[in-house]
């Protein structure tokens, strides 16, 4: 393993029921890596383990080259989190919120909290009290409050729940620009494919508290074989036809089109063709698609779906 | 950090406005009706000052600050957790006990300033005229240590306690029903030895015969009293760190 934050067999269990279940993961340097998965997946369990939040049952984890839970301290003084929605204190100002927070850091924390109000674009409300604000406006301040550190790691929680899509936008361009521009590393976790397809680098997407596969979003959406999009003037009698093909891996119909996963190579998608156009149907259209982060996803987890017992 | 501890209390303006009314407000409240009845009826009502009106002063200044301490220690020892803050606070790598330890301080400071304004009300009270049999430039330091030891013990426990079961309300209520229902009960049912053990009873030796809530029947040396307090203080402190440092943030 080799990276900024690294976890081998990590396992946390609840009773008999493990929410994290023997994971590897090692994030590189510099990057943003989607941490991707259902609901209930076991994502913010694993993020707890990470911040000694929660004690993992089995398993090792390395945070910026520091062994945990002895190196706890200083690995946690250079990261920045943000876990589940930001709770705050909501009879104080978003300045004196992160005044506390930064108090148990360290006195450069105590001088970067205007900067950082400035940053998130809070400064103009950083004196009203915290139960003023909106959910956005908390979500920003939680993205202040990770910032206060100067941090080269930073693990989000799900942290454009409650943005509107100006702020999304706003929160996609920030996180690129803390990669990119300052060379922190943002691990993120989400349900939201197309914000993890936008924002990240590196992708490892989680079922049942698996660790399903990894790698870059290219390397993701090539796995699973190749796709087809089919213009055919019957779609419905297509796939049946089609159902069952050994090429073909699954199929459905968006838009009157058909849409088809098969076997990579050029093969398949001749067969096909042939076999639409001998059974009598007019194909006007057959063009190999570029598959999503989405598809694969939900290819992954519904595969999984499928192995679970009745 | 014990000046955060201090900011998340004195910025409730509900505890805050709380903890004055029972602490100050009440004091001021009786010395207003005794002024009146004074007022109305010179020859059957003392006079509200002299070194008679500090003690009663100083007298209820323990029983409210026992309340307002309580609300006051209780609140720095759950409040992080109540508002889902305790979790960042771990996350910045700050050790639990560290975190722990900063209410304490954070929670005597802001009871001890309403303690302090408490005893110059008593002292302002005393300078009045009215029945004296002593002097309160003589008692005052005594009174000082035994409101010190009452109202800070009260903070310590409170926080610890609600520390422990991550709960303010319940902790409020419980010390007040422990100290005012249970423990005077404890007192005149149990055996000497076990008296003995009780933390109010153990207090009580500090103070002088007027400020004694249990007089005559339960002295016992200030020795064994600051035992008894020290094992309260321990054992309630050391639930609290068992606690802070295994739960799930």
């Amino acid at each position: 393993m080799d990276g900024i934050l690294e976890v081998a067999g990590l396992t946390k269990r609840y009773g008999k029921r493990a929410a994290v279940d023997d994971v590897d993961l090692a994030v590189p340097e510099a990057c943003a890596y989607g941490f991707l998965g259902p609901n209930g997946a076991g994502k913010t369990t694993l993020i707890r383990c990470l911040l000694g939040l929660t004690r993992p049952t089995a398993g090792t984890i390395r945070l910026l080259g520091l062994d945990q839970p002895r190196g706890r301290r200083q690995a946690l003084a250079r990261t920045g989190a943000i876990v589940e929605e930001p709770r705050f204190h909501g009879h104080l100002s978003g300045r004196e919120n992160l005044t506390t927070i930064a108090a148990a850091r360290d006195r450069d924390a105590v001088r970067r909290v205007d900067d950082v109000l400035r940053r998130v674009g809070l400064a103009d409300r950083a004196t009203e009290q915290v139960k003023r604000y909106s959910l956005g406006m908390r979500q920003r301040l939680g993205v202040a409050r990770a910032l206060l550190g100067d941090p080269q790691l930073l693990i989000l929680d799900e942290p454009t729940n409650g943005l509107d899509p100006a702020g999304i936008h706003e929160f996609r361009e920030m996180i690129r620009g803390f990669v990119e521009n300052e060379g922190r590393t943002v691990f993120l976790s989400s349900h939201l494919l197309d914000e993890v397809e936008r924002i990240c680098d590196r992708v490892a997407i989680v079922d049942r508290g698996r660790v399903v596969t990894e790698g870059s979003i290219a390397e993701l959406t090539a796995q699973g074989g190749s796709r087809l999009v089919i213009g055919v003037n019957d779609a419905e009698q297509a796939r049946r036809l089609l159902d069952g093909h050994a090429a073909v891996k699954a199929a459905s119909i968006d838009s009157g089109r058909l849409h088809l996963t098969v076997e990579p190579g050029r093969e398949a998608a001749a067969a096909i063709n042939r076999l639409l156009v001998e059974a009598g149907l007019d194909v006007h259209q057959l063009a190999p698609a570029q598959a999503t982060l989405e598809q694969r996803f939900l290819e992954i987890t519904s595969r999984l779906g499928e192995d679970e017992p009745e | 950090m014990i000046y955060a501890e201090v900011l998340k209390l004195v910025r409730r303006r509900g505890l805050m406005i709380g903890a004055t009314v029972v602490m100050l407000g009440s004091l001021l409240l009786v010395i207003g009706i005794v002024a009146g009845l004074h007022a109305h009826d010179p020859r059957g009502n003392d006079a509200v000052g002299g070194e008679q009106g500090y003690t009663a002063v100083v007298f209820l200044l323990l029983v409210f600050g026992s309340f307002a301490s309580g609300m006051i220690g209780a609140t720095a020892g759950a409040g992080d957790h109540t508002a889902g803050v305790f979790r960042d606070l771990v996350a910045t790598g700050v050790s639990r006990m560290k975190l722990l330890a900063v209410r304490f301080p954070g929670a005597l400071l802001v009871t001890a300033v309403l303690l302090a304004a408490g005893m110059a009300l008593a002292v302002a009270v005393g300078q009045l005229n009215g029945p004296s049999s002593g002097s309160i430039r003589s008692e005052l330091p005594g009174d000082v240590e035994m409101a010190g030891l009452l109202i800070g013990t009260q903070v310590v426990l409170a926080c610890a306690l609600a520390t422990l079961f991550s709960s303010r309300g319940w902790i409020i209520g419980g010390l007040i029903a422990f100290q005012w229902i249970i423990e005077p009960l404890l007192i005149h049912a149990t055996h000497v030895s076990l008296r003995e053990w009780l933390i109010g009873g153990a207090i009580d030796q500090f103070g002088r015969d007027d400020l004694r809530r249990y007089g005559e029947e339960l002295r016992f040396g200030e020795g064994r009293a600051l035992l008894t307090i020290a094992v309260w203080m321990a054992v309630a402190i050391g639930l609290a760190a068992w606690r802070i440092t295994r739960r799930d943030a």
